[in-house]
């Protein structure tokens, strides 16, 4: 009996692992010669297209990135110190939304959720929204321009917090610390959100890719103010200018001269690289507090 | 359920007056322009003066703030650079400038949300948010409000015949001035570099009809033999290549009035019939000849029509031999450099003058501008102060460039190169008017001269002064625009069959309304033209 | 608990309420405040869409338009062919993710090795990624002249080079699984993390009555995962009108033999705007796709009610 468990045990690892390793290979191959191609020489990239073994070794792209303009290491910091205002901030109102509207006692509760729900549905579109932002709450050009359109708070977000809050943590539980004699408050933070550290490790990963990633907030409320670059502000913006220049090469005549003067192939991968490169040295470390935060989390009943 | 409904209704009715209020305060504020009927009435140039005095009595300096887009982001120097202008002004009109520059494409994003909001600046290139849909949208100015540029832009109308700026006009308004630039193209113009014409034997030399001329005028045939022998020469290089956006519009001497082909004029020269240039007969010969080189004499990459590098990096990387481009005095200086080698450049069309060339990207004034004198005067100077557009164009002397050796010429200063400038944007073409700023080392000192003839000797659309507003018929537009996108790289890229394809295509076409779009833009043009 | 709404209320039980519910109502107004500013103060600018919008006026102030902004999204011979495509490629994805996102979730949760972890941060890579350089990545394996598959594929193979993007009957599968490629590793972390929170005491008890492992993972995980699966769905079935832009537009390089199925709703506006830049156009499509996934999540979720009440989204 025990025997069998294990042979079988046994195979399931090993058939997972078989999977996962054929799925980590399809995401890392194409990393690989995404890391390859920043290091290829621009005009055997041209000529022979991407490859795993290049002709030619260039770190030309580097070059160019590291000493063209705007500096790299401030765009990584701005990047970082968004990301974890954002998380922090986003977490703790994401949280508390959610953590009430899991209240099924809560007068108005329907309401609230279905107001929550609707943002997803509707939204105001980009001009209201920058009207909004830039003529009443003045972000242009200010921190709170990346900080605060679109990414601090979602309803998907809420939503998948407040469902596991329903489903994960017992009201049993809850209610016994009322009587106990703990207010709202201790509640919440002494049992409710322990035992919600895997989705609230969770959401400040969504938070934190969200806010790494984002380009659209730079680009959008920041003109002047260039010293408020994130990475993905810098390197977005070339990406952008290409863009235009294909729309528009009909009707400029400078177009063809213009896509001369934008940087390669290569520079753009390795742009792209510089993207997501730290998240690939910081991943692990906070994967580890995570998987932590999670274990304890899981551990109950 | 029907409760939660009621509730939302009643919040978003509540928001909605909230925004209405705070929202309502920004339209119509725009200060009474009595001044400038004032000053109108007066004499022409002393209104002007007038305006300088008055404003330097007042000692109450207006700000006018500049924008326009480069490809390498804010410039670092960019702000040296608008304070060296600003003293120009300061000391002249009375006037501060700003100056903004930044990534084109971001600007263009950023400037259709500022021109709603209100956040724009005075003066900026009309690329920037589109010219029609800005005119459309209501956010660009009336250049002749109360005899504005007649008044203050005196400068401005010496640089341009009236059928130039009428380019500008929309319905009778005008909303922009054109910038000075190339504004002919040479059609079917053919770049290869002179290296792979030697290796083949092609004596190019001898094919100049004028010693020292530029441009060697050949026809297709001819250079269907060139590139069949480059391609034995060169079988691992791509022979040929196209930039796939600008076929029709680089290649055939035909107008697509208002920059879309739903109806064109396939006589441009003669005739101001609006036909559809998809069945005739020059659309179908230059997709056949594509479809000869491509498919039967294997002279594109099987990837023409989906790379996005441009043509004359391949040419550097030493992948492809010979493209196609748009020619005009000083191309074979320009693809060369852009090559990396010198090129030898053909032409197989005329030099032809579309009558959107004017329209495509004027430099526009704010609806919403504070001081419409003050910008028009700004606006002025920068199309006849050579001081002031040397600046904008290349930055300030000692610090971005000197006086080469020739003393008239100028170049990089010392120390100083294209990577490091802070000051080096490679935008001249889009700036108001470059023909009077300082030419840089490489080109000849007479290239604007040889612009200016080749403007004015160009083949000329009979439409030129026209433009075309598609507002009432947007819906067909956008859904022609579609079919066509579709059909077109695969067309004049030759991987298809024209004597196939084009039918379809037109059919397609026709089904989404291309009759009924070509009608509303023969009617608008026969409108125009009877009014002239 | 749930039943304390419905009984009439005794005055000392309503005073208990209002006494537990306004510390509640105080944590979550953050929250609250922020839907306000950044949803619901834009939200009037919806009436964009059906306004002819001119800069004089403003966007309250511009005269009405009735419902011709909308017109341009169903009057073309494509809008069959737009909306199809739209909503079949979300169904695909809906499923299709859904299907991997959980069974790669649960084996992660089962695995004991050391490998776990490098999984799990591996395949959540190539969400980090920009379309346009996922267009850049797709490119190297499909290019004609260049591209892996041609050369070093079906080359040695002795076959044919493929023009992949000339050919549109790749494409279906092509971006399936672009999609799924990109998605799979944030798309898992969600059930991951479900079934982590999960009592572990089932498993045991399960295990010591000797449940195999195939029977834990039907009996034990998937009903308790279903309330997730429900949620998540429901929400995709709300942006059931919205397609990837960068999906459906770079990543096949906008090439225009592959319109017939790469064409989506958003994508059509976008080449249909480029030129016009009209902004209460773009809000039309919005407010259309908006409109749709409403209808659509509000009787899903009524369905769900029916169904399974613990399961709804309000």
């Amino acid at each position: 009996m025990k025997r069998k468990s294990v042979g079988e045990e046994g195979r399931f690892q090993i058939l997972g692992n078989i999977i996962m390793i054929l799925l980590s290979l399809a995401a890392v191959i194409p990393l690989i010669l995404l890391l390859i191609s920043s290091f290829t020489d621009d005009s055997a990239l041209v000529r022979n297209g991407y490859s795993f073994f290049p002709q030619q070794w260039s770190a030309y792209a580097y070059q160019y990135i590291f000493t063209s303009g705007n500096s790299l290491t401030r765009a990584y910091l701005m990047s970082f110190v968004l990301t974890a205002i954002g998380v922090v901030v986003g977490l703790a109102i994401t949280t508390l939304l959610a953590y009430g509207l899991s209240k099924k006692f809560l007068p108005g509760r329907g309401v609230i959720t279905f107001l929550v729900v609707f943002t997803m549905l509707f939204n105001g579109g980009l001009v209201p929204t920058y009207m909004n932002y830039v003529n009443v709450f003045h972000v242009k050009d200010t921190f709170f321009g990346l900080l605060l359109p679109g990414l601090l708070m979602n309803a998907f977000n809420v939503m998948m917090m407040k469902s596991y809050f329903v489903s994960g943590v017992p009201d049993e539980i809850l209610e016994a610390a009322y009587i106990d004699g703990a207010n709202e408050y201790q509640t919440f933070l002494k049992i409710a959100f322990p035992l919600a550290k895997p989705i609230v490790a969770t959401i400040a990963l969504f938070i934190g890719i969200g806010y790494w990633n984002d380009w659209m907030n730079g680009y959008v409320y920041l003109s002047k103010a260039t010293h408020l670059y994130t990475i993905q502000n810098l390197l977005n913006r070339m990406m952008q200018n290409i863009q235009f220049l294909q729309q528009n090469s009909s009707t400029i005549s400078g177009a063809n001269t213009g896509l001369a003067s934008i940087p390669a192939v290569s520079v753009r991968m390795a742009m792209a690289v510089c993207g997501i490169l730290p998240i690939v040295v910081i991943y692990p470390f906070i994967q580890n507090n995570f998987v932590k935060g999670i274990t304890l989390g899981g551990v109950k009943g | 359920m029907r409760k939660v409904l009621a509730m939302m209704l009643a919040l978003v009715l509540a928001l909605s007056v909230l925004a209405g209020c705070t929202n309502g305060g920004n339209s119509g504020n725009k200060p009474a322009d009595n001044q400038t009927t004032e000053a109108a009435q007066e004499g022409d140039q002393s209104a002007a003066e007038k305006a300088i005095a008055d404003r330097k009595a007042s000692g109450n300096m207006p700000t006018v703030t500049i924008c326009f887009g480069n490809f390498a982001g804010k410039p670092a120097g960019v702000d040296r650079i608008g304070a060296a202008m600003s003293k120009i002004t300061e000391e002249k009109l009375g006037i501060k400038v700003e100056l903004t520059i930044d990534s084109i494409g971001a600007l263009s994003q950023q400037m259709n949300l500022d021109l709603a909001s209100g956040n724009a600046p005075d003066l900026f290139n009309g690329l920037l948010g589109g010219f029609m849909s800005s005119v459309n949208a209501g956010y660009l100015y009336d250049l002749e409000e109360d005899g504005l540029i007649d008044t203050y832009g005196a400068g401005i109308k010496e640089c341009f015949k009236e059928i130039e700026l009428n380019g500008c006009r929309v319905n009778g308004t005008l909303y922009g001035v054109p910038v000075k630039k190339d504004d002919a193209a040479g059609m079917f113009g053919i770049s290869i570099p002179a290296e792979y014409l030697d290796t083949i034997g092609y004596d190019y030399a001898s094919k100049y009809a004028n010693e020292g001329d530029e441009i060697i005028y050949t026809d297709l045939d001819e250079i269907e033999g060139i590139l069949t022998q480059l391609k034995e020469a060169y079988p691992d290089k791509t022979t040929f290549f196209m930039d796939a956006t600008s076929v029709m519009s680089q290649c055939l001497e035909i107008d697509n009035i208002g920059n879309d082909y739903f109806g064109a004029l396939c006589d441009p020269c003669n005739s101001l019939e609006v036909t559809n240039p998809f069945e005739d007969e020059k659309y179908y010969e230059l997709c056949r000849r594509m479809y000869h080189w491509n498919h039967d004499l294997g002279f594109f990459s099987m990837d023409a029509a989906t790379t996005d590098v441009a043509t004359t990096v391949q040419v550097k990387s030493g992948s492809l031999c010979a493209y196609k481009t748009a020619t005009k005095p000083g191309i074979k200086q320009q693809e060369s450099n852009l090559c990396g080698m010198p090129v030898i450049i053909f032409q197989c069309g005329p030099d032809f003058k579309k009558a959107s060339t004017y329209g495509t990207m004027p430099w526009v004034m704010n609806h919403a501008t504070e001081d419409p004198i003050a910008s028009m005067q700004v606006l002025n100077e920068l199309y006849t102060n050579p001081e002031l557009m040397t600046l904008m164009c290349w930055g300030e002397e000692g610090k971005e460039w000197k006086l080469a050796e020739d003393g008239q010429h100028i170049t990089f200063a010392d120390g100083v190169d294209a990577q490091n400038s802070e000051y080096y944007n490679n935008t001249n073409w889009e700036l108001p008017n470059q023909f009077i700023a300082k030419i840089w080392e490489g080109d000849e000192l007479t290239l604007w001269d040889r612009m200016q003839k080749f403007n004015d000797e160009a083949r000329t659309s009979k439409a030129m002064g026209f433009t075309w507003d598609n507002s009432d018929v947007s819906n067909e537009y956008s859904a022609l625009t579609n079919v066509y996108e579709e059909y077109r790289k695969q067309l004049e890229l030759g991987f298809v069959d024209p004597d196939v394809v084009i039918p379809e295509m037109v059919e397609r076409l026709k089904q989404a309304g291309l009759e009924k779009y070509m009608q509303a833009k023969a009617d608008a043009l026969k409108a125009w033209a009877d009014a002239q | 608990m749930a039943a304390i709404n419905k009984e009439k209320l005794t005055p000392a039980k309503r005073k208990a309420l209002v006494k537990r519910s306004i510390p509640i109502y105080i944590m979550m107004l953050p929250g609250l405040i922020y839907l306000v500013i950044n949803n619901y103060m834009p939200m009037p600018g919806i009436v964009l869409a059906f306004k002819k919008y001119s800069a004089k006026f403003g966007i309250y102030r511009s005269p009405w338009n009735g419902l011709k902004n909308f017109t341009y999204l169903f009057s073309t011979p494509d809008a069959l062919v737009i909306t199809r495509n739209t909503i079949l490629y979300n169904v695909a994805f809906i499923i299709i993710n859904l299907i991997f996102a959980v069974a790669v979730a649960i084996i992660l949760s089962e695995l004991t090795g050391k490998g776990k972890k490098f999984y799990q941060s591996v395949i959540l890579l190539p969400h980090l990624l920009s379309a346009v350089i996922i267009s850049y990545l797709v490119f190297a394996f499909l290019s004609a002249d260049n591209g892996f598959i041609n050369n070093s594929i079906l080359k040695p193979l002795g076959k044919e080079p493929i023009g992949w993007y000339d050919n549109a009957k790749y494409w279906p599968f092509i971006l399936v699984f672009v999609n799924l490629w990109k998605g799979i590793g944030y798309n898992c972390i969600i059930y991951l993390s479900t079934i982590l929170g999960f009592d572990r005491s089932y498993y045991e008890a399960a295990r010591i009555d000797g449940a195999t492992k195939w029977k834990q993972i039907t009996k034990i995980t998937l009903p308790l995962l279903r309330p997730t699966i429900i949620m998540l769905s429901l929400m995709a079935v709300g942006r059931i009108f919205y397609s990837d832009f960068g999906l459906f537009y770079q990543v096949p390089r906008n090439s225009g033999a592959l319109f017939p199925v790469t064409n989506t709703i958003d994508t059509y506006v976008y080449r249909a705007l480029i030129e016009q830049g009209d902004i209460t156009k773009s809000a039309a499509a919005g407010v259309y796709q908006s409109l749709v996934g409403f209808v659509l999540i509000l009787s899903a979720n009524l369905l769900v009610r029916k169904l399974d009440p613990d399961s709804a989204l309000f």
